[in-house]
């Protein structure tokens, strides 16, 4: 099967393939030009050997196996509960604050001041010191709700003019005391108020 | 950050004084136009912001702080031809106090120590003040707007 039959013959060697005696020798080069080289003229059949069967079956199933563990993993996220945030409850200065403006208010509702001009300021002010300590009070953990008992139907006595100014002077002052005591955005907005209630009792002079 | 805050504060403690040399310098541009009880609730202003700049002044060379000067001239504050722009002047006066001081508070209030804390106090008692008396002056100019809710912003 070569050319030369002295020649090195790795093609030879290969004879007990079962591809070895498909092949025929390509002739060489020509005399003493070295060792021939034998080459098949077609293509070796690849599939002489069966590979073992692991085609569409375990193919199949190796595919569902990872697309059920993504699909759990995805899923646990989803399921997991997030990290329950530190608690941050709001200071009680604020809270009191915010309680000491709802009294105020209600006060100047049912004030006897004949300055009707000046209640509707205050009223205004107050107002706006709500939604403002409502705001404030926003960044912290929500208030407990507050019971609310039915009252008995009664009429609240009206509040002289003197009184409320009066109240409004007091938490002038309880309000910078409360202010002093926080820091911050907080502190600078119950200074501002506690300000702002001095203004009223001024107003009711 | 501490030595940052300690800056602000200080700049801020400057700006209140400052606000309190233009107001003293204001209520002699306006007195001039107003009379009777318009004129002495001026006199008053002008003593109580002469006195708190006096007071700051004072705290200021105990904290080794030099007071910021007055300018020799406040050509903002011009002209006040009359009572009524006399009024409006010496309202817009106690706001610019007012907000100074707010100001300072504020700074106070993000610093930490003792100093901050004195100047705390301080600025709630000037803010108030000054509060107070534009308030005074709102009712004199507009009865029916005499209050802002959160003085001094």
């Amino acid at each position: 099967m070569t050319t030369d039959g002295d020649a090195p013959d790795a093609w030879s060697r290969g004879s007990d393939s079962p591809a070895a005696g498909s092949g025929r020798p390509r002739p060489g080069p020509g005399p003493g030009s070295g060792p021939a080289r034998l080459e098949p003229v077609f293509p070796l059949p690849v599939l002489a050997v069966a590979p073992p069967r692991r085609t569409r079956r375990w193919f199949l199933a190796g595919t569902a196996a990872v697309l059920i563990g993504a699909g759990g993993g995805v899923g646990a996220e989803f399921l997991r509960k997030p990290a329950k945030p530190p608690p941050n409850p709001a200071p009680r200065d604020l809270v009191d604050a915010l309680a000491a403006e709802e009294a105020l208010l209600a006060d100047a509702s049912r004030s006897r001041s004949a300055d009707t001009a000046a209640l509707s300021q205050i009223q205004s002010d107050h107002r706006a010191h709500l939604q403002a300590l409502h705001a404030a009070l926003a960044a912290y953990d929500p208030l407990p709700r507050r019971e609310q008992r039915p009252s008995p139907r009664r009429t609240v006595p009206p509040i002289s003019a003197s009184a409320l100014r009066k109240a409004e002077s007091q938490e002038a002052h309880d309000g910078a005391a409360r202010a002093a005591r926080l820091r911050g955005r907080d502190a600078t907005l119950l200074a501002s108020i506690a300000a702002c209630e001095a203004t009223h009792a001024e107003l009711l002079t | 950050m501490s030595a940052s805050r300690n800056t602000a504060l200080t700049a801020a403690w400057q700006d209140a004084l400052a606000a309190e040399h233009e107001a003293v310098f204001g209520y002699t541009l306006l007195g001039p136009q107003l009379t009777g009880a318009a004129q002495q609730l001026a006199v008053a202003c002008s003593n109580a912001h002469e006195s708190l700049r006096d007071a700051t002044e004072q705290a200021m060379w105990q904290a080794g702080l030099t007071p910021v000067s007055p300018r020799a001239d406040y050509p903002g504050l011009y002209p006040v031809p009359d009572a009524a722009s006399a009024r409006r002047l010496a309202a817009r006066l106690e706001q610019g106090c007012a907000a100074a001081w707010r100001f300072l508070y504020a700074q106070a209030a993000s610093a930490p120590g003792p100093a901050a804390t004195a100047r705390r106090a301080e600025a709630q008692a000037a803010l108030t003040a000054s509060a107070v008396r534009a308030t005074k002056w709102r009712l004199l100019i507009d009865p029916h707007d005499a209050t802002t809710a959160f003085p001094g912003i």
